[in-house]
């Protein structure tokens, strides 16, 4: 068997995450009823016992309820966005209507919310979008890079740099917000010919993405990583290799022509509450948002922005 | 203000109730109903959580459900024979019974930033619903009687001593 057949042969993986087992079945007959040809479907009661089985267990979509004992589905989903080193696809199977609510859960990488009631047919259409049978990518609209402060071509060049000996996936994604980013983030600050004042552009790393530089520069497995990922404080041989990427990449962040061109002054390890970054990723003059994919090893944001 | 009109409460629970059964049954408004003695009913109350600063008392969504139709609910979201379900399914359905009509009567956005929120639904004794019936506003009920008699009855309590609902928490 070949490993393309092997990757046919691999079951399609959920896991069904709702305090009522009567919505568990309900949902797993829906999950037989979209046509793959095996899946494999994990059920957990609560969110605590569904990160567990995240440790081992790599789902190609999770369906999660809101509501729910300890943890609230919302904050299962944060803690699985800081836990995997995956961005592991998840959607909301749920009676909350509160468009607040909903929508602070799109803004968490809900792919969608779904209200109870559902008919069958509404939830296997969802499925079926997101997870496709013949395992090709969702159709997302296309990012638009035209207005992207670094060329995707020079982003993935400085990644190759970074990583040489890894193959890896960078993809340009919509703006990032600060509920993207993981609890703890690499910062990078730029200023004309390397002057600390005044900043002119920001560069972000997501811990996961600090990881992947990491460790695949360095040849770690991917539990070294995982580990790393995790992490809020970080010794500087771990940052070594993502500051070296923004120190590298500085030169090719677009600047007005009558500018010396970026140097990275400074960096150091924020909190994702930090809340001048939320507010200069909601409000920049110009940016470029990418995850950077390492089939095997996990998934990070990297985001460059101007100010 | 949290409520939704009645006519679209009405509309909303029959096809809800085929979404847990699978088949609509009309559910019509209706004067409040307290448990029967002797009868096989399911209490369950679920608490509608309101920030404190802006309601004062406590609210609820209640359901009285007879075995019988919480059989045939388990039966159809279990998929398995009506004999073959626990106790334990059976309570979980009326809770999710509750969970799920609950939601088809109380808005949880009120146009403001701040609505009101379902809590977790938990089964309750017969006592103790009609102890929190006795002691609350009953701000409207739905009911839906099948051709023997048994009943599914929809409530929502307001003007609750919060005591009452935080003890069942």
């Amino acid at each position: 068997m070949s490993v393309a057949d092997t990757a046919q042969a691999e079951p399609f993986r959920f896991l069904v995450v709702d305090d009522s087992r009567a919505i568990q079945s309900i949902i797993r007959r829906v999950l037989e009823a979209v046509g793959y040809p095996s899946i494999e479907v994990r059920v957990a009661s609560e969110a605590e016992k569904a990160l567990e089985i995240l440790a081992e267990f790599t789902p190609d979509l999770v369906i999660t309820d809101w509501h729910m004992p300890k943890m609230t589905g919302l904050e299962f989903v944060k803690a699985m966005h800081n836990e995997s080193p995956y961005d592991i696809p998840v959607g909301f199977v749920t009676t909350e209507g509160n468009p607040t609510k909903l929508e602070e859960a799109r803004q968490n990488g809900a792919l969608f919310v779904l209200n109870k009631p559902f008919n069958d047919v509404e939830l296997i259409s969802l499925v079926k979008y997101w997870v496709p049978i013949d395992r090709s990518k969702p159709k997302v609209p296309p990012v638009d890079t035209s207005k992207y402060i670094i060329s995707l071509e020079s982003a993935e060049q400085h990644v190759k740099n970074a990583i040489p000996s890894v193959s890896f996936e960078l993809t340009p994604c919509a703006p990032l917000i600060s509920n993207n980013l993981t609890a703890h983030n690499l910062l990078g600050l730029y200023g004309f010919g390397g002057q600390s004042q005044p900043v002119a552009a920001l560069a972000v790393l997501d811990m996961k993405a600090v990881a992947l530089m990491w460790g695949c520069a360095s040849g770690e497995s991917a539990t070294a990583i995982k580990e790393v990922m995790r992490k809020a404080e970080l010794e500087d041989s771990i940052l070594m290799a993502a500051r070296r990427f923004m120190e590298e990449i500085a030169k090719t962040i677009a600047t007005p022509a009558d500018k010396e061109p970026l140097a990275l002054t400074r960096s150091s390890v924020v909190a994702q509450s930090f809340r001048r970054l939320g507010e200069i990723m909601d409000n920049n003059h110009g940016r470029a948002d990418f995850t950077l994919n390492v089939p095997g090893f996990g998934t990070g944001h990297i985001c460059f922005l101007t100010v | 203000m949290y409520l939704l009109p009645k006519a679209e409460m009405s509309g909303r629970l029959g096809p809800a109730w085929a979404f847990l059964s699978g088949y609509p049954r009309e559910f019509v408004e209706s004067v409040p109903q307290s448990p029967r003695a002797g009868e096989r009913e399911h209490t369950v109350v679920m608490p509608v959580e309101a920030p404190k600063d802006i309601v004062d008392h406590a609210m609820a969504v209640g359901l009285l459900m007879h075995t019988s139709d919480a059989m045939e609910v388990g039966s159809f979201m279990f998929g398995m024979p009506a004999d073959q379900l626990t106790p334990e399914d059976l309570r979980d359905v009326c809770m999710e019974t509750c969970n799920v009509l609950g939601s088809c009567m109380v808005i949880s956005d009120d146009g403001s930033s701040v609505g009101v929120e379902l809590g977790l639904p938990k089964e309750v004794s017969a006592e103790y619903f009609s102890e929190l019936q006795s002691k609350a506003t009953v701000s409207v009920t739905f009911v839906s009687e099948s051709k023997t008699g048994n009943r599914v009855v929809i409530t929502v309590f307001d003007a609750i001593d919060l005591s009452i609902v935080e003890s069942i928490k």
